[in-house]
């Protein structure tokens, strides 16, 4: 759901036109990164973002519970907006196609959004390029088919975050491409090196041909807390202020 | 037909052919030999293993009463591959060779590799959604 993912990280400039606030889904996204570059953590804001648009529920599917939530980008955790997200964790690839191919036999309003967090986890145990296509065939079925339940012009978006390596290993390299020419639109999550004590890094969001490609720094604060702001687009211009959501107007 | 292919990317080609053909089918009219002929242009081989299958019957589209569809085609080996309606995917091992081991983008309109994808899923949805 790349129109989600770009609210959210839009959410860190200073205005947001109000023409954003279409419930357009957007095609499906996949958010990619090395681990500990904030998949887990902007998954969670788009389904905080969903889950406030007042539309149906955010279905986030990730193998292991999440810690602890993680910290959104400063509006405190509306429990509103929690109470529209459900958890699921599907211990196993078997349960996880399960899940998909039994999810027009839910009960309930159709989710208008689906995530899943560490597509990796259950590609681990596939025999080849046909598996993973499956499941992300699938993925993409599960999200039209809650799409074709709400009706025209709103629909269900689906992002699904899947970690990388941080060298290319040929294997995993393989597998990556296969998967994105299921996903029209990505989003690259890459570590900054900036000084200690700073974590930041750029995210890149390229919607598939409808839409430029854009740019984010995202930065994690030592408590947790991530700010988003526009990837300054002069070269030499780093000195982003950590946190700070004004500075940097390209 | 060929004045309309002029500036037009391939999938509303292929989309505006399949819609002549299921009207014509639709009337109980012969396809025209033109269609069938840009089919295999379109697709290559793969065109005429799909014609086939559609003539042998071999596809049966499952439907749940919550509207989500599938499509169960029976092989010539006698196995059951499942091909979904929505997207880009087929159990079937052909799917697995033609198309995925090539490194082009399923997206991407460009012959060979996406016409395989298309003509496995595309032409059976066509013909099956069609009243018999």
């Amino acid at each position: 759901m790349a129109e989600t993912l770009r609210r959210v990280l839009n959410l860190g400039t200073s205005a947001r036109s109000g023409e954003e606030d279409t419930a357009e889904a957007g095609p499906p996204l996949l958010l990619l990164g090395g681990p500990g570059s904030g998949k887990t953590a902007l998954l969670f804001a788009a389904a905080l973002e969903a889950a406030g648009e007042g539309r149906g529920p955010v279905l986030f599917l990730t193998r292991r519970p999440l810690q602890s939530l993680p910290r959104g980008t400063g509006a405190a955790l509306d429990p509103l907006r929690l109470q529209k997200i459900r958890f699921q964790y599907p211990p196993s690839t078997h349960e996880l196609l399960q899940l998909l191919c039994s999810a027009h036999e839910a009960r309930g309003p159709a989710p208008s959004l689906l995530l899943l967090d560490g597509l990796e986890e259950y590609l681990v145990e596939d025999q080849g390029p046909q598996d993973a296509a499956y499941l992300a065939a699938l993925l993409l079925d599960t999200a039209a088919h809650f799409s074709h339940q709400t009706g025209p012009g709103q629909g269900c978006g689906l992002i699904v975050a899947l970690q990388t390596q941080e060298e290319g290993v040929s294997g995993d390299a393989l597998q990556v491409s296969l998967l994105q020419r299921y996903f029209p639109a990505q989003c690259w999550l890459q570590a900054e090196t900036p000084g200690p004590g700073q974590h930041r890094l750029r995210a890149c969001l390229d919607p598939g041909g409808l839409g430029p490609r854009a740019e984010w720094c995202v930065a994690f604060r030592p408590n947790g807390e991530m700010t988003i702001t526009p990837w300054p687009t002069q070269a030499g211009n780093l000195s982003l202020d950590k946190g700070s959501s004004s500075g940097g107007q390209p | 037909m060929a004045a309309a292919l002029a500036g037009l990317t391939l999938p509303a080609v292929v989309e505006e052919l399949l819609s002549e053909m299921a009207a014509a089918v639709q009337e109980n009219a012969r396809i025209p030999d033109e269609h069938l002929s840009l089919l295999k242009f379109i697709f290559g081989p793969s065109a005429i293993q799909a014609l086939d299958l559609v003539d042998r019957q071999s596809i049966t589209l499952i439907s749940s009463p919550s509207g989500r569809r599938v499509y169960q085609v029976l092989g010539s080996s006698g196995k059951t591959y499942t091909c979904l309606a929505s997207c880009h995917y087929c159990s079937c091992p052909a799917f697995a060779f033609s198309v995925l081991r090539k490194s082009d983008s399923l997206l991407e309109p460009r012959a060979p590799s996406r016409s395989k994808t298309y003509s496995h899923n595309s032409l059976f949805q066509r013909r099956t959604a069609l009243p018999t």
